[in-house]
């Protein structure tokens, strides 16, 4: 028996649901309200000490972080393989998965923040936002994530987060140049599941000038990603239709902003 | 044939030799002088854009970061496992593997830097040093090393750095509490991963780090220590010179450590850490 604690939007949930989808693994799905905070429930960190999603639970034993669940999976579910046979190109499969993690969690949330989800945290009552505040147990993450809630796109962390994520579709790009096919070799692997949900987060704000604009492995590449069955269920269907629309139209408002960010760095 | 780029006071070059060592299996060695910044030539860089150490080169191809080079001689020299049969088990070996790199690896040079690495930056001619620093692609390491050079542990970030380490050495004193190594019952990866960031300090004459305070990490690092592996991966392999030098900086620079983790707050089983323990 598997069940999946996560949250529609977020990454790394995302990039579980794309593995379990593609082993097409059946599986409960149970959503934890990240933005309510839910996920600082005591029952909820005895399964997940860091307070965040996703969480497997298989047979009742927890498996936590992303990365570590995808290779549990790829471990007890082998077939179809989602890890390259040649160990070469599966330890750049390794680098890439955790690469994505370290780097770009953060990031996500400083080009996310500031469109939408601070949209959702300052409709909270007085009490509630109190009460979000107070569940973030490490003080610089709330600090950070109070001024991209209060200042948009202008704090100077959103700023950052524009210039790395650029600097990401880069790296994105230059590696399916060196691979000619997938971010780890010649087959559909862990690392492609990881990067999707970052290219779906650009989609959902209508950010796809972003990659079009210079990047056309990458626009190929995500299109093969889109035609496969996981993407529709694992990253759609999933989405509640109105988050979707809200995402999309805000997401629409705030490109040309954005866009200004990237040119006055001189990489647009 | 299996060439590593490493460096011999490196602890991650140390996990790697660890695990070749424990398979038994045959390589070669090549020094990167990371104290000479060899390791931002172009030959390097070509094999290691980080330019980090270790790099792995198996017939030709190159294998990067320390924790994916130890699962990748784990699949391909599979004799002599070293990760959990049991794969929830192994499942907490990652995560374990994975909070090495979070916690212990990210804190470590500002652990260590400013009681040794600093005395053989400052042999350099400062226009060399100047050379140094503009090598890093890490713009922000490098300004947190010309801190480190010159506050040493004054730095609030090597303070930092410091009381990381040691909430980490408390995490595996409450895990070693529970279990016979640091995952389950059985040596493996996580042991490998975790003993080099022990050993540094040792090399450093930091005993007293966990003599007295840490009971379970001082029962498990003689564990560690009887294991003719450890010996020749992590502790022979140190030249004789380096070694001294190494011994006779850390000893002036304890003091100044010790009264750091003086100031760290109590770990009890209530803290996040703890309770990740448990639920492992």
């Amino acid at each position: 028996m598997l069940t999946l604690y996560h949250f529609p939007s977020s990454v790394c949930a995302a990039k579980v649901r794309l593995v379990l989808y593609e082993k097409e693994v059946p599986w409960e799905s149970k959503i934890i309200e990240i933005l309510k905070g839910e996920q600082f429930q005591p029952w909820y960190v005895a399964l997940n000490p860091n307070a965040v999603v996703p969480t497997l639970v298989h047979d009742e034993q927890p498996v936590v972080e992303s990365a570590v669940i995808c290779e549990y999976l790829d471990d007890v579910f082998p077939d179809p393989p989602l890890r390259p046979a040649d160990l070469v190109d599966r330890s750049v499969m390794r680098i890439w998965a955790s690469d994505v993690d370290t780097y770009m969690n953060g990031i996500c949330a400083g080009i996310t923040y500031p469109a939408t989800h601070r949209h959702e945290v300052l409709k909270l009552s007085p009490e509630e936002l109190q009460r979000f505040y107070d569940g973030h147990t490490d003080k610089d993450k709330l600090a950070r994530r109070k001024r991209l809630i209060e200042q948009g796109y202008q704090a100077p962390d959103a700023k950052h987060a524009v210039l790395v994520y650029d600097r990401f579709l880069t790296k994105l790009e230059d590696q399916l140049a060196k691979t000619g096919a997938w971010l780890a070799g010649k087959t559909y692997s862990i690392a492609d599941a990881a990067a999707t949900p970052y290219l779906v987060r650009l989609d959902m704000l209508n950010y796809q000038e972003w990659w079009r604009h210079s990047r056309p492995r990458l626009d190929d590449w995500y299109e093969r990603i889109k035609a496969r069955p996981s993407f529709q269920p694992a990253m759609i269907d999933v989405m509640p239709a109105k988050f979707m629309a809200d995402m999309g139209t805000r997401g629409s408002g705030y490109w040309p902003e954005v866009r200004e960010i990237l040119k006055d760095a001189g990489v647009w | 044939m299996l060439t590593l780029y490493h460096h011999p006071a490196s602890p991650s070059s140390a996990k790697v030799r660890f695990v070749l060592q424990e398979k038994s299996v045959a390589w070669e060695g090549a020094i990167v002088d990371l104290y000479r910044g060899e390791q931002f030539s172009a030959a390097y860089l070509a094999i290691n854009e980080a330019a980090v150490v270790p790099t792995l080169v198996h017939d030709g191809r190159p294998v990067r970061e320390s924790l994916v080079i130890c699962e990748y001689l784990e699949e391909a020299f599979p004799e002599t496992p070293l990760a959990p049969a049991d794969l929830a088990v192994r499942a907490r070996m990652r995560v374990w593997c994975k909070d090495i790199e979070t916690f212990m690896s990210v804190s470590l040079a500002g652990t260590i830097f400013p009681a040794n690495d600093r005395h053989e930056l400052a042999k350099l001619a400062p226009k060399q040093l100047d050379t140094y620093f503009e090598h890093h692609l890490n713009r922000r390491l490098a300004e947190r090393r010309r801190a480190w050079m010159t506050e040493g542990y004054a730095s609030p970030d090597a303070r930092n750095s410091v009381l990381t380490y040691h909430k980490f050495l408390q995490k595996m004193e409450f895990q070693l509490g529970r279990s016979e190594w640091l995952v389950g019952n059985s040596f493996s990866l996580a042991d490998i991963e975790t003993a080099p960031y022990v050993g540094v300090l040792e090399l450093l004459q930091f005993q007293n780090w966990w003599a007295d305070r840490l009971p379970h990490v001082r029962a498990w690092y003689e564990k560690i220590k009887a294991r003719p592996a450890f010996r020749s991966a992590v502790v022979d392999v140190v030249p004789d010179q380096l070694r001294h030098d190494i011994a006779k900086r850390g000893a002036e620079a304890w003091p100044a450590v010790e009264a750091i983790i003086a100031t760290a707050e109590p770990f009890n089983g209530k803290s996040p850490w703890a309770m990740r323990a448990e639920a492992l």
